[in-house]
């Protein structure tokens, strides 16, 4: 047995007795061992890699840091799991693939899961949030006080006050924990998904308020729900008339902002079929759509002001607005909107594309414009014909990976390994986390333009210098925030069962994605470093988390 | 550490210098296979960047949230300024708080009078009524407007930057691995598609992370990698290894020549940044930095307030950039404009709400200074572009002329730098 013991939260070199020495002496002979062996055969099994302080022998049995699989198909549902197959709904390389896709980063029980499920099973324990336990989570953002309130609660308790800054902190923070530790990992997906479509910068003024609200009665509670009902929501969220300055949207003094994004981003698409005319139209049919405003009671709540409301006829997209509809105006248009032939077809896409790959097959996205149509846009049946095994098969995934953004690096490395994120004890200023997200350009909420932040390849290419430098610090144990578990990691990697350092990171990491090449690379850096003290063990880690096959999914 | 695996020998004497001539150089044959090779093959050697190189460093400074022109660079000497206003103005020269005269008729926002020496030199020119044709009043409209190069085109018709589309037509000024950087988080829409550039928000923590003593192999390990990976991740890694070598080699905390001092602000410290790597010679073509902030629907405070402070700053820093460089001016132009001005009118709020000309300025040593470029439109009731001062000189006329005269852009270029347009320079550099 290691000196480390098990569950050992100590990050650092190992610990110095006699234990700990021997077991070094045996692992060193066994890196040497298995990287020699990789020299003549770098694929070959039959030695099995072992990284420090774990246990040599029955690979994973009662090791600390294990999971067991649910379906009890051995110690770690990854080890084998080859690429062979990857056509069949059932393979693991596929299943893998969708873990990717339906949550943060590779999570082994996740994959355990789905292993046991099968594909469609899996999807459907996902589109069930609501059965999925998430005690975890919830406790840990209990401590979030600012979550549950209202608007004109926040601004009573922190407006004006030293902690001014803190529910936009603590909603950020949330983003993360959410990511990193809920277990209903695709409702998170999806969340993010809605917060990009309907995107709000946080930090304008006073919508740091409002879109703690926005978050949580808007995108999370019809992210699984009627598109149709979702759209309105946003359209009577304070945060959105605010953010894209509806509230100052007046007959005399007309601001389309918000009605120009809700025709070309939240709806129809910019080849949705519109024009100039109707975006002044429907910004005409919005106008006196407000919020209580701030100083006043309640604070941030939807309020339609008659006096400031163009009432005369109206025409968007054909239809006729007769006058003196009032409210009735941008109820109508809304309709019209979650209505109109265009709006499946370019959201649909967006969200195909958004959890398969960046170009979607053509007939996928018919299927869903189909579905949308039939079931009047009901996000959950949408998901099932996005997630259904045949067009997990028919999108060939492994040949059309995508980048993970920022944030889903950042959250799914820490997810993958476990890593603790400590309380911010105090919220004046921004948690370390947040800042590290900052860094790499994805802070939450605070992308600047309404159009989210981009679900492309080449606006996040450039930035891998942040991506590095942040695994590195994580797995040096010297960034703030945050502790990693070394004896459960290295337990981990020891469980693999895998033939060589490369492969151990590959199978830790992503459950066997990298491509030979970057795994070859990892094992020609083990035999120059040997990984035989946790320091040389985490700098590998973080090597694997900086090589190209880690930044694809 | 042992040697005698597959793989290792190559580690073995991997230099840095051997690292930069691997990546970014294409020494060796058994290179020529690699992904990324063809993007070596096309640079080509040229004449030194740079100061003494015959084209400029281009410093792109974006004032964000449409900086008041009608403050910054009041035209006193319009009987209209002060009707529109009557609170907001700037008191004329001579009064207190007036601003600093230039002209006779354009004065300078007293925030500003860093700015006279270079000014006066020569080195600095303003131009007023500058802008776009488009119309919005939408922020993000209106960046990806300018930004694109296309204010006559519909968004999503063309997806890479203005900038970008100058790197890519023209010839590189060196084989370097950083042809252009944004000191900013992720890159902006001007330089979205350009060539061996990056973002990095500050170039002097742009280092390697981890253990010194492995660093040299695991950049090995990582440029093996990505050297197999497709683009753009492929590339841009490669770039940024060989990028990290290369500002590894600047010494960013040398201390500012000819005595002068940056204020300590973000702002400063880029600029700093920037004008370090001007000075010790690396082969950048342009940098571009970001400066939020200029959006004062109310209490703009363009003698006291909100304003006074960013253009201070502002001030000051391109103050000090300018003394610093000294002599190197020669090499460099710099221009700083904004998405749109602010209406002429003000507002309930002791503000302006979004408007549509503007001012801008340019500073270099090639800058045709001393002056204010502007074809006055007047602040008159049947001057105004609803509400708004007019644009009477394009954005595009400033920039294509920055690009041909001091950046090496073919005129034919122009076309697919800023589609559908034909700039006419106007006079502000030579």
């Amino acid at each position: 047995m290691s000196g480390i013991p098990a569950g050992g939260s100590a990050i650092g070199p190992a610990p110095r007795d006699d234990g700990a020495r021997r077991s070094r002496r045996g692992l060193l002979a066994a890196a040497l061992a298995s990287t020699a062996e990789l020299a003549s055969a770098p694929r070959a099994r039959a030695a099995t890699f072992t990284p420090p302080g774990a246990v040599p022998g029955p690979p994973g049995a009662g090791s600390p840091g294990t999971l067991a699989s649910p379906a009890g198909h051995g110690p770690h549902p990854v080890a084998g799991a080859a690429e062979t197959n990857a056509d069949s709904p059932a393979s693991p390389a596929l299943l893998r693939r969708l873990v990717e896709r339906v949550g943060y980063g590779f999570d082994v029980s996740e994959f355990a899961l789905a292993l046991q499920l099968g594909a469609k099973g899996y999807v459907e324990h996902h589109l069930a949030p609501e059965a999925i336990d998430d005690n975890g989570l919830a406790a840990r953002l209990a401590p979030l006080a600012s979550l549950p309130l209202s608007a004109q609660t926040l601004v009573e308790l922190y407006a004006n006050t030293g902690l001014m800054p803190l529910p936009m902190h603590q909603l950020k923070h949330a983003s993360l924990l959410r990511a990193v530790y809920g277990k209903r990992q695709l409702l998170e997906k999806v969340v993010e998904f809605w917060t990009d479509h309907f995107a709000i910068r946080q930090s304008k003024g006073t919508v740091r308020y409002l879109k703690v609200v926005d978050d949580r009665d808007v995108i999370r509670a019809h992210a699984f729900g009627s598109f149709r009902d979702l759209l309105r929501a946003s359209a009577h969220s304070a945060a959105m008339l605010r953010f894209l300055d509806n509230d100052t949207n007046t007959p005399a003094g007309p601001n389309e902002n918000y009605a120009r994004e809700l025709l070309e981003l939240h709806t129809l698409g910019v080849e949705g079929g519109y024009g100039e005319q109707d975006v002044k139209e429907a910004a005409r049919c919005l106008t006196g759509w407000r919020f209580v405003p701030f100083g006043s009671v309640p604070y941030g709540v939807f309020t339609f002001i008659a006096a400031e409301h163009d009432d005369g006829a109206k025409l968007v997209l054909g239809h006729v607005f007769p006058p003196g509809g009032g409210v009735t105006d941008g109820e109508t248009l809304i309709e019209l909107l979650a209505s109109h032939p265009s709006t499946p077809r370019f959201v649909g896409r967006k969200l195909a594309r958004w959890l398969l790959r960046y170009d979607p097959p053509e007939a996928l996205v018919d299927a869903v414009v189909q579905r949308w149509q039939a079931t009047d846009g009901d996000v959950r049946e949408i998901l099932r014909v996005i997630l259904a095994p045949e067009w997990l098969v028919e999108a060939k995934l492994g040949q059309h990976p995508k980048l993970r953004r920022p944030f889903q690096f950042v959250a799914g490395l820490l997810r993958t390994l476990g890593a603790e994120i400590a309380l911010p004890a105090v919220w004046t200023v921004q948690p370390p986390l947040v800042d590290e997200l900052h860094v790499l350009g994805q802070r939450p909420f605070e992308w600047f333009d309404p159009d989210g932040f981009p679900d492309t390849e080449t606006a996040w290419a450039s930035g891998l210098q942040p991506r590095w430098s942040f695994a590195s610090r994580l797995l040096a144990g010297t960034m703030t925030g945050v502790q990693l578990d070394a004896g459960a990691l290295l337990a981990r990697l020891a469980a693999t069962g895998a033939a060589s350092a490369g492969e151990a990171v590959d199978l830790l990491l992503t459950g066997g994605a990298f491509s030979a090449l970057d795994r070859s690379r990892l094992d020609a850096y083990a035999a120059a470093v040997p990984p035989t003290t946790w320091p040389k063990v985490a700098e590998l880690i973080a090597l694997g988390a900086s090589a190209p096959s880690y930044q694809v999914y | 550490m042992t040697r005698t695996t597959r793989g290792c020998s190559e580690y073995g004497d991997w230099s840095r210098r051997d690292f930069l001539k691997r990546t970014s150089l294409g020494a060796g044959a058994a290179l020529a296979a690699q992904a990324w090779f063809p993007r070596v093959l096309a640079a080509q050697p040229g004449a030194p960047s740079g100061p003494g190189s015959g084209r400029d460093v281009l410093i792109y400074i974006f004032l964000r949230g449409g900086l008041d022109g009608l403050s910054l660079l009041p035209p006193h000497g319009d009987g209209d300024y002060y009707a529109l206003r009557p609170t907001l103005g700037v008191p004329p020269p001579g009064a207190s708080g007036g601003a600093l005269d230039l002209d006779g008729f354009f004065g300078l926002l007293p925030a500003a009078a860093p700015l006279l020496p270079a000014f006066a030199q020569g080195r600095l020119a303003f131009v007023h009524a500058a802008g776009t044709t488009d119309h919005t009043r939408s922020h993000f409209e209106a960046f990806k407007k300018v930004e694109f190069g296309i204010p006559s085109l519909p968004i999503g018709t063309v997806h890479d930057g203005w900038l970008a589309r100058h790197l890519s037509l023209v010839p590189p000024l060196s084989d370097g691995p950083l042809r252009a950087a944004a000191l900013r988080e992720v890159l902006p829409l001007a330089l979205t598609g350009a060539p061996r550039t990056l973002p990095i928000a500050v170039p002097a923590a742009f280092d390697f992370p981890g253990a010194a003593d492995t660093a040299a192999l695991r950049k090995a390990a990582l440029a093996s990698m990505y050297a197999a990976a497709p683009a753009p991740l492929g590339p841009a890694a490669l770039d940024t290894l060989a990028s990290i070598e290369l500002l590894e080699d600047v010494d960013f905390a040398a201390p500012p020549q000819h005595g002068a001092a940056y204020p300590d602000t973000p702002f400063g410290a880029s600029l700093r940044a920037c004008a370090a790597l001007v000075r010790q010679g690396v082969p950048v073509e342009a940098l571009m930095i970001d400066y939020l902030g200029f959006d004062h629907h109310s209490e703009e405070g363009p003698l006291d307030g909100e304003l006074a402070t960013l253009v201070q700053d502002l001030a000051l820093g391109l103050a000090a950039f300018d003394q610093d460089l000294g002599a190197l001016m020669d090499g460099v132009t710099l221009v700083a404009h904004s998405e749109f001005g602010r209406r002429a009118g003000q507002n309930a709020s002791a503000g302006a709400d979004h408007g549509h000309g503007g001012a801008l300025l340019a500073l270099g040593g090639h800058v045709n200074g001393g002056q204010v470029h502007a074809l006055w439109p007047g602040l008159g009731p049947a001057a105004l572009d609803d509400g708004d001062l007019a644009v009477t000189t394009d954005l595009r006329d400033v920039l294509g002329e920055i690009l041909v005269k001091r950046l090496g852009a073919a005129p034919a270029d122009l076309a697919a730098i800023f589609p559908g347009y034909a700039p006419v320079f106007p006079g502000l550099v030579s």
